[in-house]
């Protein structure tokens, strides 16, 4: 089951309160919208498979929690992630224009030099529409990010962006392949951690 | 602006990010508590914070501005209390930078992760100015600690961290080498049943003599009639009954028990078994590093705090506690307006002067952050390694130092990263104890085996505990900082539990979530 799995890839969802970064990801994974969909509560990351041009991956896709709202993502948020997807509302410029900083704090605490950044323009579904399709563009262009429109209430755009995404990650060299060159632990792994005792330990009788 | 957005009442309000504050906003978040977590700073983690080299450059400037004093008129049936740090907690900040030689970097401007053609590290010597600027250069790829802490791989922390499963945010690494150094050599301690059995230091005879002391060592049971014996005489004069040479006695009270001359034989056989019994997990030593550096931990908890619909907001100071005419707490003020709060938590730093008795049992540190080119101890696993460094002759307490290198994330490939924790001593001069590990530890040249330090910085921190502040509102809660004397969290997590439970009696501590959110959906 796990054998056909290429790598792990974390991806992250930026940007303003209420461009619907959890609304993207709910979208993607659940295929899920909740058009009442206030503050985000409870929303940690969610993991997906996904298979693109014959390479399966898993995407483990971390939302923000909240803790955009007043700029308080912690540095270890954006460690190593190789992926990034920046979200503006197409119908909200002040959402746009701050994508600047966004981006400046991805580059402050990104710890991959060549993560791969995506420009998303969501909720082309409303009708007052502050942001042209041409703007957004020329915005991605300029910081060498992938850019799409997007709709997570109609699912326009949705798969697509984050097929590209994984498509580009894969094509860079040394962005994703053997991240760590040491062994790590995680404590919650029984058996990669070993948490039966070797008979190194002292538990142990058979000495 | 946005700050305007904030809610202005709460269940619990968390002034300070330190570990014990960010671990109580997570428990409280968790149980459902509605939950605003603050701090004056841009960075998280106050006296517990992980630096790049820049930030403790500025970090450094920081603790050299004076303190302003904040007053307010006094309004309406409100009391109005200073909570601008009271003191200074960190003093006597020291940096020097030297010249030596180091490895020369591959171009930083690329992709340091692929390595083209190895052709193995390029040595350079450098002045004391050039590696100035060379350290600012790298600033990013440095993750220094104020307060470096390890986790016993069976101990509560980590247990606690797998039950909140906060520990899907952290990656640990374990320790490799676990070093003593007397009269000026430096061993390698044989902690597992297989080192005891490899070891060259010992001979046979007393490996088995050692063998059955840590044996031995593990059976005494908590709260028994052996144990109480064993409050009446210290550890050492337990071990000088045990049969076994002063190297190994050594071995036992220093490195595995991490005791000093007035340990008593009850805590010291505490603090052993705490040690063996993490023993052969993760390699051959008990503890595990957080990857990044310790800061990682309180952030992990701050995110469970957060994904539990916990507010965070940096950069924002609260400047008074409202109290009212019972003496018990409203809330904090801050930009002006009154934050309503059902409980205040709050960092001892940050408790107001009348409440704190700064007398008493003092658990200040004196640190130092070096970085360095060698290993000290060339002969052990590649990895991080922890010595205790004992005086023998002297009143000093023993000196522990951590080394990190480039896999911790603590420094650029060819570089070490060593801290050193003493407890403050009263009657010397500062670092005293530090100038002479250093001078039997380091070179000053680089012809020997002996590393150089080509940067250094020392500074004291004055810990205040929460059992320091008496007096407050029956609902302000006060949190000790980071306790460096002790290698693990434990007593900050036992903090945090004991703040939990008398704010929520009933409630669980940290519960693992139910069915968590993340189970893979397939396509």
């Amino acid at each position: 089951m796990e054998e056909d799995i290429l790598t792990t890839l974390k991806i992250l969802i930026i940007g303003e309160s209420g461009v619907g970064k959890s609304s993207l990801l709910l979208r993607f994974t659940e295929d899920k919208f909740n058009q009442d969909q206030s503050l985000t509560i409870g929303v940690d990351f969610k993991t997906k498979k996904l298979t693109t041009e014959g390479n399966t991956v898993r995407l483990a896709i971390w939302d923000t929690a909240g803790q955009e709202r007043f700029r308080t993502l912690t540095p270890s948020y954006y460690r190593d992630a190789q992926g990034a997807i920046l979200v503006y509302d197409v119908t909200s410029q002040p959402s746009f224009a701050k994508l600047d900083t966004w981006l400046s704090e991805l580059d402050l605490y990104s710890t991959k030099n060549n993560i791969v950044k995506m420009v998303v323009g969501n909720k082309i579904d409303k009708e007052n529409r502050q942001v042209s399709r041409e703007d957004g563009l020329k915005f991605a262009r300029r910081h060498a990010a992938l850019f799409i429109e997007s709709s997570a209430k109609t699912k326009d755009g949705v798969q697509c962006a984050f097929e590209e995404l994984v498509q580009k990650i894969i094509q860079t060299p040394g962005l994703w392949e053997s991240t760590k060159s040491n062994k790590t632990i995680s404590v919650d792994d029984d058996e990669q951690a070993g948490r039966a005792p070797t008979c190194a330990g002292w538990q142990c009788n058979a000495i | 602006m946005s700050a305007d957005a904030l809610p202005t009442s709460y269940d619990v309000i968390v002034v300070g990010t330190g570990l014990v504050e960010s671990i109580v906003a997570a428990a409280a978040s968790r149980a459902g508590k509605q939950v605003l977590h603050m701090d004056k700073n841009k960075y998280y983690g106050q006296h517990w914070a992980t630096f790049n080299y820049d930030d403790v450059q500025q970090w450094i400037g920081d603790q050299d501005t004076p303190l302003e004093e904040k007053s307010l008129d006094p309004i309406d049936k409100l009391e109005f209390l200073t909570t601008g740090e009271s003191k200074r907690l960190v003093s006597n900040i020291r940096q020097e930078w030297f010249g030596g030689v180091v490895t020369k970097q591959k171009d930083v401007s690329k992709n340091s992760e692929v390595s083209g053609g190895d052709e193995g590290p390029v040595k350079e010597s450098l002045t004391a100015v050039e590696l100035k600027s060379r350290l600012a250069s790298f600033s990013r790829k440095f993750n220094l600690d104020l307060a470096p802490k390890l986790l016993f791989f069976k101990g509560p922390m980590v247990d606690t961290l797998i039950k909140s499963q906060v520990s899907r945010y952290l990656e640990f690494l374990g320790v490799q080498n676990i070093l003593l150094c007397v009269n000026g050599t430096i061993e390698l301690v044989p902690c597992s049943k297989s080192d005891v059995f490899s070891t060259r230091t010992v001979t046979i005879v007393e490996k088995r003599l050692l063998m059955k002391l840590l044996t031995n060592l593990q059976s005494y049971k908590a709260d028994s009639k052996e144990m109480e014996e064993m409050e009446k005489i210290s550890f050492e004069e337990y071990l000088k009954q045990q049969n076994i040479s002063e190297t190994v006695q050594h071995y036992i009270l220093y490195s595995i028990a991490m005791a000093n001359q007035e340990t008593t034989a009850a805590k010291g056989i505490k603090q052993a078994q705490a040690f063996l019994n993490s023993i052969g997990f993760c390699g051959n030593t008990p503890f595990i590093w957080p990857l990044y550096g310790t800061s990682e931990i309180l952030q992990a908890f701050c995110r469970l705090s957060a994904v539990y619909g916990g507010i965070y907001c940096l950069n924002r100071s609260a400047d008074f506690l409202a109290t009212n005419e019972k003496g018990s707490c409203e809330g904090v003020h801050s930009n002006g307006g009154l934050l309503k709060a059902q409980h205040v938590v709050i960092s001892t730093g940050l408790v107001p002067c009348r409440f704190v008795n700064r007398e008493g049992p003092s658990e200040s540190y004196q640190r130092a952050v070096l970085v360095t080119n060698k290993p000290v101890f060339p002969g052990g696993k590649e990895g991080i390694s922890l010595m205790t460094y004992p005086f023998l002759d002297s009143s000093f307490d023993p000196i522990t130092l951590l080394e990190l290198n480039s896999n911790s994330s603590s420094c650029p490939k060819g570089y070490f990263v060593v801290h050193l924790i003493s407890r403050k001593a009263k009657q010397s001069t500062p670092y005293e104890d530090f100038d002479k590990l250093i001078a039997d530890v380091f070179s000053t040249s680089d012809d020997g085996e002996k590393p150089t330090i080509v940067y250094k910085l020392q500074f004291t921190v004055d810990v205040l505990t929460a059992s320091q502040c008496s007096n407050l509102p029956q609902n302000v809660h006060a949190c000790s900082g980071p306790r460096c004397l002790s290698i693990d969290f434990h007593s900050s997590l036992q903090e945090a539990e004991e703040i939990f439970n008398k704010m929520f009696p009933g409630e669980e501590f940290l519960p693992t979530p139910e069915s968590t959110e993340d189970v893979p959906s397939e396509e």
